[in-house]
């Protein structure tokens, strides 16, 4: 993914990370420097960001697939679960170690925004903030999902836009193999 | 009857495109990268004494590394979150495959110690092997990589 050409000021966004693992916290928490974040606070666990996404509003939630006790799709389905709490509506970016058809899945049915491959690479980061700092996607909740809402809406598709059944499909019909950050992109749309 | 509610959330993400004095992205990820760069040498260090702790497994009985192997899965994993980010793709990537083959106990109930022990082992060595021919380091990964599917893990 080449990087961006756009201008970017992430110096005011209030990001919230959860990883268990410090290194791979440190390693986001640089990446996030580096984008001229301001305002990211790190937790290492998922309790802890539990209360601290109980008191502040963020516009960004990057957190661990991983973690021992409660896992990062755990934790998205509890903020998903929560219309009452404050990040109910938040964009979430699920980083994961292991991309399975089927946890990449999980996550895409946990609510969360996308998902992508540890260790995170900053332009591949930077590419999906920028992404979703430009979608316009309507938010769905019923009483199994709260999320992103995916569907098309255009008939046709609008001009550029790839039928993603197909290929989804395709990726799928192999659950035992690892997908690359293509692949969970295109699950995600 | 399911009651479906579709909104439309305030993004608040939308406002960081509206700075003409910004960076570019280009920018930033240069940025980041240099810091992810300023971090190499703590990765190694911490990568490098965990492939010391699962090089230690290898010893273990079988019933003992069976015993053990949800700390060994944990460490692994730490490894390839971080491993690539210093350069070390090829030692993430077998971490990788040592966490799915313990992954793959929890969730399929497949286990093979002797596929375990190889990888181990092979984590130790491939720094070396792809030190002195990276085609032979390629070519360890693409076998381990193929023993892993022939027993059925999941990745």
């Amino acid at each position: 993914m080449p990087p961006s050409s756009s201008r970017i000021d992430l110096r005011r966004a209030s990001i919230l990370i959860v990883d268990d693992n410090l290194h791979a916290l440190e390693l986001l928490s640089q990446i996030l420097l580096g984008f001229r974040v301001e305002n990211a606070k790190a937790c290492s666990s998922p309790a802890e960001a539990r209360a601290l996404l109980t008191q502040t509003h963020f516009d960004l939630l990057i957190i661990d697939g991983e973690m021992p006790n409660e896992d990062g799709i755990n934790l998205t389905q509890h903020i998903r679960r929560h219309a009452d709490q404050p990040n109910y509506m938040a964009p979430i970016i699920l980083v994961s170690g292991h991309t399975p058809v089927a946890k990449v899945i999980n996550a895409r049915d946990a609510g969360a925004n996308t998902l992508i491959k540890k260790p995170v690479a900053p332009a591949v980061l930077l590419g999906r903030i920028e992404r979703l700092a430009r979608q316009t996607r309507q938010f769905i909740a019923t009483e199994r999902y709260a999320g992103p809402d995916r569907r098309f809406r255009s008939r046709p598709l609008p001009p550029g836009a790839e039928e993603r059944r197909a290929e989804a499909l395709a990726l799928t019909a192999v659950p035992d193999r690892a997908l690359s950050q293509d692949d969970v992109n295109a699950l995600f749309g | 009857m399911t009651v479906v509610r579709i909104f439309t959330p305030e993004n608040r993400l939308a406002s960081i495109l509206h700075s003409r004095e910004a960076p570019t992205g280009a920018e930033l990820v240069t940025a980041a990268e240099s810091r992810v760069d300023d971090l190499r040498g703590v990765i190694l260090s911490y990568v490098a004494a965990k492939q010391k702790e699962i090089a230690a497994y290898a010893a273990l009985g079988d019933d003992v590394l069976f015993a053990e192997c949800r700390t060994l899965g944990d460490t692994a994993l730490n490894v390839a979150e971080v491993a690539g980010a210093a350069g070390l793709e090829a030692v993430g990537e077998i971490a990788r495959g040592i966490s799915a083959m313990i992954d793959s106990l929890k969730t399929c109930g497949i286990w093979h110690t002797a596929a375990l022990r190889l990888h181990i082992n092979a984590l130790g060595l491939i720094d070396q092997v792809s030190g002195a021919d990276p085609a032979a380091g390629a070519l360890v990964l693409k076998r381990l990589q193929a023993m892993r599917e022939a027993i059925g893990i999941v990745e």
